[in-house]
């Protein structure tokens, strides 16, 4: 069984179910070709719509709020072991135990920084700048 | 040569996006004040911020221009703007109002418009659609059409943003791409079941 995005066939007249998620309610998303130039509409149970752009664009905005959600996740975890580490003395904890808390929360740290620097500078979700002179923003460094 | 079978296209809905204001407020002034139709416009709109404009579009055009409560009957002689966050619908011989799925992006939406006008009033609808970015009003174009409607769009040399028109050029059979001034004339021919008749693009014989 193979997943695809775009199903290989698309009948103009009743459309086909594509292999992604209305970026709007998650649902399954459908498409159908339109008009004498095969203009694709994307649309899911609820009726969200999109165009190719549209649908490319709103999937680009839930990416970013995802990521986000790393970053988020990251900097709680990181906070929650440096806390741990900073006042285990007073619940029992031992040296060591308070010393691996410190060194997990260092990590999560790294990687929320690694993260929120990847968002802002753009690079994992700016689909057009990669299309358009086909590098990577790290490459234009 | 438009509506050769010379039917009255009493119905106009008429979309418009980035860079349509201006376009549509010139098309609204230019109807004549006992026009025998009833028009309904949505604009691509910010859905929080107040913006007036039904006022804007309504300075200098003889019918009333309104944005409509829910359920308001459809009638002659009214311009029906679109409100912020609401789609708006024809059905039953009442303007609708909701807040359905965003289409497009956007809420208003024009595809819900001419869909909804197309399937309420056939023939009757002539569809406009005026500058902008995107695709929205495509599908309802085909639709109007397929209803036996009419369409017209904004001339893309005329548009400051002619993506819309010229997606919908693509897409189908338009009946007219004309330049905003002579819209206004198009419509008051067409509302009345005249022919009308490009005098900048003549027919050819």
């Amino acid at each position: 069984m193979g997943m695809y995005a775009l199903p290989p066939r698309i009948e103009a007249s009743d459309g086909a179910v594509t292999g992604v998620a209305c970026p709007d309610c998650s649902g399954v998303l459908g498409m159908r070709a339109e008009g004498r130039d095969g203009f694709l509409v994307f649309v899911c149970r609820i009726l969200h719509t999109y165009d190719v752009a549209e649908l490319l664009a709103v999937k680009e905005e839930r990416l970013e709020e995802r990521l986000w959600c790393g970053v988020v996740a990251l900097e709680e975890l990181a906070q929650l072991l440096a806390d741990l580490a900073a006042q285990g003395a007073d619940h029992g904890e031992s040296a060591g135990a308070r010393q691996a808390y410190e060194k997990r929360a260092a990590v999560a740290r790294g990687r929320a920084e690694a993260l929120r620097t990847m968002i802002n500078a753009n690079g994992a979700i700016d689909l057009t700048q990669s299309q358009t002179d086909g590098r990577t923003p790290h490459d234009q460094r | 040569m438009i509506n050769a079978d010379r039917r009255p296209r009493d119905i106009i809905v008429v979309g418009g996006s980035a860079g349509s204001v201006v376009p549509i407020m010139s098309l609204l002034e230019s109807l004549p004040s006992d026009l025998p139709a009833a028009l309904a416009v949505v604009l691509h709109r910010h859905p929080f911020h107040e913006t007036q404009l039904p006022q804007v579009l309504g300075r200098r055009c003889p019918l009333t221009v309104i944005e409509p409560m829910d359920g308001d009957t459809v009638q002659r002689g009214v311009v029906y703007v679109a409100p912020r966050d609401h789609h708006m619908l024809f059905a039953d011989g009442t303007v609708r109002l909701d807040r359905g799925p965003k289409q497009h992006r956007t809420r208003p939406a024009i595809d819900p418009l001419f869909m909804s006008a197309s399937a309420a009033y056939g023939p009757r609808v002539l569809g406009v659609l005026f500058s902008g970015l995107g695709s929205d009003g495509v599908s309802g174009f085909l639709t109007i059409k397929a209803a036996g409607g009419l369409t017209l769009v904004q001339s893309p040399r005329d548009a400051q943003f002619p993506t819309m028109p010229l997606r919908a050029l693509r897409e189908d059979d338009v009946d007219g791409a004309l330049d905003a001034a002579e819209l206004g004339d198009a419509v008051a021919v067409l509302a009345a079941g005249g022919v009308f008749t490009d005098a900048a693009r003549p027919a050819p014989a």
